[in-house]
């Protein structure tokens, strides 16, 4: 990116599309931006005029007008500015730009970064779900995201508060390469609450946006901004979301731009999940297990011819592609098809422990748990008398409230403040 | 013509004996009162020369002038008229000085010479007992309030003419019209009606409120209630004022103490029997709630000393009264200064706090909570941090089921959990004998160390819990005490590891 392609994007943003337009219209000349900006303005009007006819866009908001408004600022002063804070920018125009995003319908012409951008050779999995999660969502996210970012997945998110920040933290914990596409420019942390992982992304990961320097989080932003969440990913994953949501349009893009879409089901009582329970209903695939997206993930990397989904299940059975790409990339699938089974190992492991456990458990351990759901929390007062009643013996408050304690120092249940627990698996 | 009179007031939280003068000389007639009094007390001659008239007396021509001393004390609030009127009566050679002397006289007076009470008079009375009088004069409906004190004899006073009777009487005149008034404080409170407010037997279900109330009532331990609207905390928090122990003699007296300066007590009550039970609405200002004034006079925080105050809403109270809470809670008394110096009230009470989890309230329920994390945040962080970490226990309230509604209640009787309260209280007097502390609540970081010393497998216990749910330091020290309570409600002279297992039970937040 140059100083005369900041200036651009100041004066005509990024995903208007009037910029490609002109860029198109200059028959994709590198250095466009700076002929642009010295041209005379006449000229300049009636480029514009038929580049924009051309492109089949209706002249809006008097682009020449802001062009020679932008240009009272100088460039190299904010181009300095900006890569002094550490802040790199790259452009349609460049070979470097991710590969996924460019064939979406209408990529951001330019990205701005801090850290590193997404790599095109490794796949790339986003997780979105609401803001507002439940001790269920808040589990799910951990596991899909540190599991998938073990196996070296890329994994992309708003970093919003909720379930995108749980992700995205899973996922870096897990240290697996993750990234945040933001509803502002890169220099803003936006919501404060997740401060720690925006620092930890700049780090070791990558802060995204189509916003040049000094753009504020606006709510209108946050709608375009999840099209390129969907965008730099091969597969989007909705944790947890009701009807209606913010998630949804993430969803909606990634439909758009021919995104498979995994969703994971929850209880049909529970409003917090009936988002994803719709969208399985609609034809998205069942999150059930983190191996089940590892092999979508790792089979169908989205590529020019991919953007059909007719097309990707057919790709999806062909072994010879399959087999090549196991003979180039030998090393990572060995690593992943390692971790898949260590995974596997480790479930049943688990699941065995947990009956031993139950079945070892003293009976009124047992009968507390039993009692208490693994997402719904429930006070202790509640499931007294559920609890005396298994136990054929009344039951005082005090005993069961020491068994809880006891209980949780155990790691067999949880307080999840206020009084209420709930049993962890 | 010079008279000398003694009454006294209650300034601030104290009482003084004060020397009413009253001199009479020729010279242009004229009435002044001074001894650094405010003109509100300076009213006072207006109402007893004109009660004087009215009973038949004409007062004297030439200057009376009235000096109340000592001359540094600041004189606001407080009403002289009685003593006063009785001081211009022997300068007019009404009354004889010696009939005066040795003799406290209260009182205000209407224009037609009937005497009214005034507040503050128990502790005045204490003051006169202590200072050696035999006698006090006090009006008809303050009486009984100053045969409390005890140690003095009492005479009600009707009116103006009833007082000069009395004080022309002779010695056994005076034995026969007015009898001494005896009231016996530890009758008073024996037969205090017992019946509480509210019994814990009337209430469905709600086993860990009741638990936590139990443990609250014992050792005085500051509570907060959680749960979402129409769960019942109100009716609650009612049953812990009914399960606490009767007031002791000298409990008793500190509390009425304070009502009486306050004027708050009841007609023909001259003692306060009952725990108080104060339930102000969180609209108080801070003033009512602290206490203060240009004439400072207790507040709420102080009218339930000694009981409970129960804040219902507590998120939704001003700021700056919940921040008043913190001396109190730490000193059990509220310090409230004035350009002229401060002012001392106790306000030893136990706070019972009810809140909702978040400001629709019904969190975690995400059926029905649509609060954003930071409005849950929000809204928990309204009650100042200094002010929680002197709650030692937080219990959950939750919506109680139709079942449990319509079923029969079968829990305790208030009685029977009185029962074991009353012993754990016997065990803390016994251990903090001779020491500055009451309570288990009130123990220092010392007396935590000396008297909830964790044996082997307990401290091993205290160590996982420490650690795996994320105790601080306060944590500990709360939860340490409260495992006392737990322990001596069951009659353990040790910690043992189920107390310490239900005392994590009643911490703060989860993980």
């Amino acid at each position: 990116m140059t100083p005369y392609d900041l200036w651009l994007c100041y004066a005509l943003g990024s995903g208007s599309g009037t910029v490609r337009a002109l860029y198109e219209a200059m028959n994709r000349e590198p250095i466009f931006a700076e002929i642009l900006y010295h041209m005379n303005p006449e000229k300049r009007q009636r480029l514009l005029e038929t580049a924009l006819q051309d492109a089949g866009k209706s002249v809006r908001s008097d682009p020449e007008k802001r062009m020679k408004e932008a240009m009272t600022r100088d460039p190299d002063e904010l181009y300095e500015k900006m890569v002094s804070r550490g802040i790199h920018a790259i452009s349609l125009a460049d070979p470097g730009y991710p590969r996924r995003l460019r064939m979406i319908p209408d990529p951001p012409f330019f990205l701005f970064y801090i850290g590193r951008l997404p790599v095109d050779d490794r796949p790339s999995c986003a997780i979105v779900g609401s803001r507002q999660f439940t001790a269920y969502g808040k589990e799910m996210a951990e596991y899909f995201a540190g599991n998938l970012g073990a196996a070296g997945i890329q994994v992309i998110s708003g970093m919003a508060s909720g379930i995108d920040g749980i992700a995205g933290r899973a996922a870096l914990g897990a240290g697996g390469l993750s990234a945040a596409v933001l509803g502002s420019s890169v220099e803003f942390c936006y919501p404060k609450s997740n401060r720690d992982l925006y620092e930890s992304l700049s780090q070791r990961g990558g802060i995204l946006s189509e916003y040049p320097p000094g753009t504020e989080p606006v709510r209108g932003h946050f709608p375009a901004r999840n099209r390129i969440i969907s965008g730099l990913s091969d597969l989007v994953l909705v944790i947890e979301a009701r009807k209606q949501s913010g998630t949804r349009i993430t969803v909606d893009c990634a439909l758009e731009q021919g995104r498979e879409v995994y969703a994971v089901p929850g209880r049909v009582t529970d409003s917090t999940s009936s988002g994803c329970n719709e969208l399985l209903r609609d034809g998205a695939s069942p999150a059930i297990d983190a191996r089940d997206l590892l092999e979508t993930l790792l089979r169908t990397q989205v590529t020019d011819e991919t953007l059909q989904i007719q097309k990707r299940q057919q790709e999806r059975r062909n072994q010879t592609a399959k087999k090549e790409r196991q003979a180039d990339e030998a090393a990572p699938d060995e690593r992943t098809r390692a971790l898949m089974d260590s995974l596997q190992q480790k479930q049943k492991r688990l699941e065995s422990l947990h009956r031993q456990k139950l079945a070892a458990m003293p009976k009124l351990d047992a009968a507390l748990y039993g009692a208490l759901d693994t997402s719904t929390p429930k006070s202790l007062t509640d499931v007294l008398e559920g609890v005396s009643g298994q136990l054929g013996r009344r039951i005082s408050y005090s005993e069961l409230a020491g068994c809880a304690t006891l209980m949780s120092v155990r790691g067999e249940i949880r307080d999840i403040g206020f009084g209420k627990y709930i049993a962890l698996r | 013509m010079f008279s000398l009179v003694t009454s006294g007031a209650v300034i601030g939280a104290s009482s003084h004996l004060m020397q009413v003068e009253t001199d009479l000389s020729s010279g242009l007639p004229g009435f002044s009162m001074v001894g650094f009094v405010s003109e509100q007390v300076k009213e006072a001659g207006d109402r007893v020369r004109v009660s004087l008239r009215n009973c038949g007396y004409t007062l004297p021509t030439g200057k009376i002038t009235v000096n109340i001393a000592p001359a540094d004390l600041p004189k606001r609030g407080m009403v002289i008229d009685l003593p006063v009127a009785a001081g211009i009566l022997c300068c007019m050679g009404e009354l004889e000085q010696i009939s005066l002397d040795g003799v406290l006289i209260l009182g205000e007076l209407g224009l037609g010479g009937e005497v009214r009470p005034v507040r503050g008079v128990l502790p005045i009375v204490e003051e006169a007992v202590r200072c050696g009088f035999r006698t006090c004069l006090l009006p008809q409906g303050n009486v009984l309030e100053g045969a409390v004190a005890g140690g003095i004899r009492c005479v009600g006073i009707r009116d103006l003419p009833e007082m000069i009777s009395y004080l022309k009487a002779d010695p056994e005149e005076q034995a026969r019209r007015w009898p001494d008034r005896e009231i016996d404080v530890e009758q008073l409170l024996e037969t205090a009606d017992d019946a509480p407010p509210a019994d814990f037997a009337a209430v469905h279900g709600q086993e860990g409120v009741k638990r936590a109330m139990e443990i609250a009532a014992a050792g005085f331990h500051n509570l907060l209630m959680v749960g979402p609207p129409g769960s019942g905390k109100s009716m609650m928090a009612k049953c812990l004022a009914g399960i606490l122990p009767p007031l002791s003699r000298e409990e008793a007296l500190e509390v009425s103490r304070i009502y009486s300066i306050a004027g708050r007590l009841p007609e023909g009550e001259p003692l306060i029997t009952r725990r108080p039970f104060q339930a102000p609405h969180h609209s108080v200002t801070v003033k009512a709630f602290s206490g203060g004034g240009a004439v400072p006079v207790p507040g709420i925080i102080s009218l339930a000393h000694r009981g409970v105050l129960f804040l219902d809403e507590m998120p939704e109270f001003e700021k700056d009264a919940l921040n008043i809470l913190r001396q109190p809670m730490e000193d059990r008394r509220i310090v409230i200064s004035r350009a002229s110096g401060s002012v001392t009230f106790p306000a030893g009470f136990l706070l019972v706090g009810a809140a909702n989890p978040c400001p629709c309230g019904y969190y975690p329920d995400r059926n029905r909570c649509r609060c954003t994390q930071v409005e849950i945040e929000r809204y928990q962080k309204r009650i100042p941090g200094p002010v929680i970490d002197r709650i030692d226990l937080c219990v959950d309230v939750p919506r109680v089921p139709l079942d449990s509604i319509l079923g029969e209640a079968k829990g305790e009787s208030s009685a029977q959990i009185r029962g074991r309260i009353l012993e754990a209280r016997l065990r803390q007097k016994h251990r903090f004998a001779g020491t500055g502390t009451e309570f288990n609540a009130d123990m220092t970081n010392a007396q935590v160390e000396q008297y909830c010393h964790l044996g082997g497998p307990v401290k091993k216990l205290m160590k996982q819990i420490y650690e795996g749910l994320g105790l601080g330091a306060r944590g500990y020290t709360r939860m340490l005490k409260t495992a006392r309570t737990i322990a001596d409600l069951a009659g353990s002279a040790d910690i043992q590891e189920q107390h310490l297992a239900e005392a994590a039970g009643y911490r703060f937040g989860g993980q």
